[in-house]
C-alpha cells in the first residue's frame, strides 16, 4: 500500500532545508542592498573593465539572478504548502540552473545591444533587473534562448529539432 | 475479473536494487538495504560533482578564479577558438544537466551518468561547428568586443541546446559535401536508397 509522503514542515529535514533557504534569502537581501560587503554593489560595476574585457561576467547579475530564483522557491511553497521534503530540496535546484542560465542572458542580451552604457545607472539597473527576472523566470528564459539558438544555425529551424522549443 | 497492469517503463534504481534475484543463495545475497545506499550514494555524488563543476565555471568566467591566461585576456577571437571560450559550453550544458534535475527527479543513476556524456559532445561540437561555419560558409566574426561576445554565446548555445547544433553540423556538412563533391555524391546516395 501506498503511503503518502509527509509534508516538509513535519519533518526536521524538511524545516532545516527552508531555514537554509530563508537564511539564504536573508543574506542575498543584505548583499543586494549594501549592508553587507557594500562594496560589492557600489564599487563592483565598471563598465569600461567589462568592455575591455567581454568575456568576463559582471559578478552582481549573479546575486540578482539568485534572488529571483529564490523568490520562485516560496511562492511555489506559498502555493503549494504540503509538499515533501524532496519536492522543496527539488525546488532549490532553480538556483544553480538561474545562475547558470543568466551567463548565457547576459551575453546574448549584450549582442542585442541591452548592455551597460557608463555613467548610466538605470542601464545597469535594467540589466540586473533582467537577471532576477532570468532567476525568477527560468523556462521563460530558456525558450527564449531556445528560440535564438534554433536562428542562429543556417537551414530551416525547424529541421534543427523535431521536438520544437525545448532540446531534450 | 482482475485485470493484469503491463508495466512500459522499466524499474527504478530502487526497484531494482530492492529485488532480490530469485535463483541466488543466502550466502551470495546482497543485503538490498546496503544496495539502496550504495544507489543513493552514487546519485548524490553526481549531484555534487555537477555542483562542483556549475560553482567552478561561474567562478572562472567571472574572473574570481582565473586559472592561467583566463576569461580577461580574450580581447578578440580569429580562426581558432580561445580556450577559454570552451567554458561557456560547459556552462551551456550544465545549465541543461540542471535543467533536468530540476524537472525529472525520477531519474536513474545511468541517465544521471549520461548528462555527464554531454559535455565531451559539446565541447567537440563548438570546435567543429566554429571551424566549419567560419571556413565553409559565411559565418563572420566581428574583430571587436561584440564579436567576442557572440562566439561566447554560440559557444553557449551549443552546450545548452546540443540536438540544434547536431542537427546544424549535418545541414552545414551535407550542403559542403554536395558543394564540393557535387552531383556524384548524390547519385551514389541516391542508388543506395537515401533520400537527397
Amino acid at each position: 500500500m501506498a503511503t503518502e509522503a509527509s509534508p516538509w514542515y513535519s519533518e526536521r529535514r524538511g524545516l532545516g532545508v527552508v531555514t537554509l533557504y530563508l537564511v539564504g534569502a536573508l543574506v542575498g537581501a543584505l548583499v543586494a542592498s549594501g549592508l553587507l560587503i557594500p562594496s560589492f554593489v557600489t564599487e563592483g560595476w565598471d563598465v569600461a573593465y567589462y568592455e575591455a574585457h567581454p568575456l568576463v561576467v559582471p559578478a552582481q547579475l549573479y546575486l540578482f539572478a539568485y534572488l529571483g530564483a529564490l523568490v520562485h522557491v516560496f511562492v511555489a511553497l506559498l502555493r503549494r504548502t504540503d509538499v515533501d521534503v524532496e519536492t522543496v530540496v527539488r525546488l532549490g535546484l532553480r538556483v544553480p540552473t538561474a545562475l547558470l542560465l543568466v551567463t548565457g542572458v547576459y551575453l546574448a542580451a549584450s549582442i542585442l545591444g541591452l548592455q551597460p552604457v557608463p555613467d548610466s545607472p538605470a542601464s545597469v539597473r535594467t540589466l540586473v533587473g533582467v537577471a532576477f527576472f532570468v532567476g525568477l523566470f527560468v523556462e521563460h528564459a530558456l525558450a527564449a534562448l531556445s528560440i535564438v539558438s534554433a536562428r542562429l544555425y543556417p537551414g530551416d529551424p525547424s529541421q534543427l529539432y523535431d521536438d520544437g522549443i525545448r532540446g531534450g | 475479473m482482475p485485470t493484469e497492469v503491463r508495466r512500459t517503463e522499466p524499474p527504478s534504481d530502487d526497484e531494482r536494487v530492492a529485488t532480490p534475484a530469485v535463483d541466488s543463495t543466502a550466502s551470495e545475497r546482497v543485503s538490498p538495504l546496503a544496495g539502496l545506499e550504495r544507489v543513493r550514494a552514487v546519485r548524490v555524488g553526481f549531484y555534487a560533482l555537477y555542483t562542483a563543476s556549475a560553482v567552478f565555471t561561474l567562478l572562472f568566467v567571472t574572473d574570481v578564479l582565473p586559472v592561467g591566461s583566463g576569461v580577461a585576456s580574450v580581447t578578440a577571437v580569429g580562426p581558432g577558438l580561445p580556450w577559454p571560450v570552451y567554458a561557456f559550453t560547459l556552462v551551456g550544458t550544465l545549465t541543461h544537466v540542471f535543467v533536468t534535475l530540476t524537472g525529472r527527479p525520477e531519474l536513474r543513476t545511468a541517465a544521471l551518468a549520461r548528462l555527464a556524456l554531454r559535455v565531451p559532445l559539446a565541447l567537440a561540437l563548438t570546435w567543429a561547428l566554429y571551424s566549419l561555419l567560419t571556413t565553409a560558409t559565411f559565418f563572420s566574426v566581428r574583430p571587436d568586443a561584440l564579436g567576442v561576445r557572440g562566439v561566447a554565446v554560440f559557444a553557449f548555445l551549443v552546450g545548452l541546446f546540443v540536438e540544434h547544433a547536431v542537427g546544424a553540423a549535418k545541414t552545414v556538412l551535407t550542403s559542403v559535401v554536395f558543394r564540393t563533391l557535387g552531383p556524384t555524391v548524390r547519385d551514389v546516395l541516391r542508388r543506395l536508397g537515401y533520400r537527397t
